[in-house]
């Protein structure tokens, strides 16, 4: 299929710009407005991206492993937890405010206690990925159970199918629209929960290797680390979009 | 012999009645509507047909046995055609015999024949959004046909299509009505459609509803019959009474 020209402009659009925020960047540095240690030039920090790769995709891999666990586990749980809150109107007066509140718990400030009570290894990684995703999938899937259209219920109401039928037939199907959106947003706080968690300790991983960086002053290792950790999280999201429209496939021949 | 009987159904909500004392009745094959303007508890007096919903008072037979409060007996379309849009259209139709307990193989073997019947042939892989209204109301009604072959319940099916559209809709409706000797009791705010696919009209009116008028109606058989003297007559005549002169 041919793309048309406007859609193609429209991409250019943002790329114009992060062109410009880059070469002004450039010149800042070039033109020493800005001492070297501090402000390292974007080809500085390209050049530490090159040289450093091979160290730093051994630390995307333990951040990725960490984050999809992290992940998994979120959306599981969320999974299990929104049926049954779904279901059973009791649990969901009982554990909406209590998800609510994980959610306002600030995840780098509970990370040292995590470490201190879990050690350094993947667990207390996985907790902290999971404190930060549960919610928005639990809410995501919440959200999307009520989505289903009340004249469809009613019809497989009326045909006396049981509450699972209508779980598999209806009620989920009609949730993932507002699953994928969920699992856009947990994907990136996932990866960012990964390197958080990591600042704290650990053999491995991009928030090991930033705290390693950062202590010896090689600020254009670090931001080539921030760089690789957006980017990680950006090539997700593109995933998780791809992952929908597979997934979804009746949704190109709806009208916007 | 009646197939459906409804007697003495009264319901209210939060104190405030919304249907009185209303009992109707269908006999098989028996193509009968129920009409009256918005707002009068038609869809009250439905739901309770269906099952949906338990009456205050009064009690609901099908071919004698009592259903009232039971849903799952009779089929049951409504004016959007409620087909789930992320499952095929054969999918969709087949839901109620999957429900039933068949195999899908099975219930795809008994729903692929009716296809070109309904007008849904080489349908059967596409998504609802892929479909005219027209075709998604025939599916709709396909789907109903599977879920009971002896009492269907339709709210206002049609009301959601272009006018010419419904009207094609109509006459093949009748058609196929007829044809697989269904009974069916729809509910309809339009006099012409009640006119055109009944044979017998229920009124309903007042406040709590209740049914004011029963006619006898014979289905025209000529064309345009919208145009002819007669139609123009018995409109008049029932427009008056929905209007209570």
């Amino acid at each position: 299929m041919i793309k048309k020209p406007q859609s193609i402009i429209n991409k250019l659009y943002p790329l114009a710009f992060i062109a410009l925020i880059v070469a002004v960047w450039e010149a800042v540095c070039r033109l020493g407005l800005v001492a070297e240690f501090m402000l390292p030039s974007p080809g500085k920090v390209l050049n530490a991206l090159i040289s450093e790769f091979p160290a730093l995709l051994g630390h995307s891999r333990t951040t990725l492993l960490e984050a999809a666990a992290g992940l998994g586990i979120s959306v599981l749980a969320a999974l299990v937890f929104a049926v049954l809150m779904d279901r059973f109107e009791f649990l969901y007066k009982a554990g909406y405010p209590l998800a609510v509140l994980t959610q306002t718990i600030p995840t780098v400030a509970i990370a040292p206690l995590l470490v201190l009570w879990f050690g350094y290894g993947m667990a207390p990684k996985i907790i902290l990925i999971f404190v930060a995703c549960f919610f928005p999938m639990l809410i995501a899937l919440l959200g999307g159970f009520q989505a289903a259209d009340p004249g469809v219920l009613r019809l497989y109401r009326s045909m006396n199918a049981g509450y699972l039928r209508i779980l598999w037939d209806v009620k989920l199907p009609y949730a993932m629209d507002s699953f994928f959106s969920g699992l856009r947003i947990s994907v990136s706080y996932s990866v960012v929960g990964a390197v958080i968690s990591e600042w704290l300790g650990g053999n491995g991983g991009l928030g090991v290797y930033m705290t390693r960086v950062r202590k010896s002053f090689a600020f254009d290792k670090m931001f080539a680390v921030i760089i690789l950790t957006s980017v990680v999280s950006l090539v997700l999201i593109k995933l998780v979009d791809i992952i929908q429209v597979a997934a979804m496939p009746w949704k190109k021949y709806e009208k916007k | 012999m009646s197939i459906l009987k409804a007697e003495n159904l009264s319901k209210s909500y939060g104190g405030r009645q919304i249907i009185s004392d209303i009992s109707v009745y269908l006999d098989k094959g028996e193509m009968v509507s129920l009409l009256g303007v918005s707002g009068i508890g038609k869809t009250t007096l439905f739901n309770i047909l269906s099952g949906l919903e338990t009456p205050d008072s009064g009690s609901v037979t099908i071919d004698g046995r009592d259903v009232t409060g039971k849903s799952g007996i009779v089929g049951y379309m409504q004016q959007s055609d409620l087909l789930l849009p992320f499952k095929t259209i054969a999918d969709n139709v087949i839901i109620p015999l999957l429900l039933r307990g068949e195999k899908k193989k099975a219930a795809l073997e008994k729903a692929l024949p009716l296809f070109s019947e309904f007008g849904l042939e080489g349908m059967e892989n596409y998504y609802p959004a892929q479909l005219s209204g027209g075709m998604r109301q025939r599916a709709a009604l396909l789907r109903s046909f599977f879920y009971s072959s002896d009492v269907l319940l339709m709210d206002e099916p049609f009301s959601a299509l272009d006018a010419i559209t419904r009207s094609a809709m109509q006459s093949w409706f009748r058609k196929i009505i007829r044809e697989h000797g269904l009974s069916t009791f729809f509910i309809t705010h339009d006099v012409n459609e009640a006119l055109l696919l009944s044979d017998r009209i229920y009124i309903l009116g007042g406040r709590p509803g209740q049914i004011t008028h029963q006619l006898p109606n014979s289905i025209p058989v000529t064309e345009n019959p919208e145009l002819t003297e007669e139609f123009l007559k018995n409109k008049i005549r029932i427009t008056e009474l929905i209007n209570g002169k």
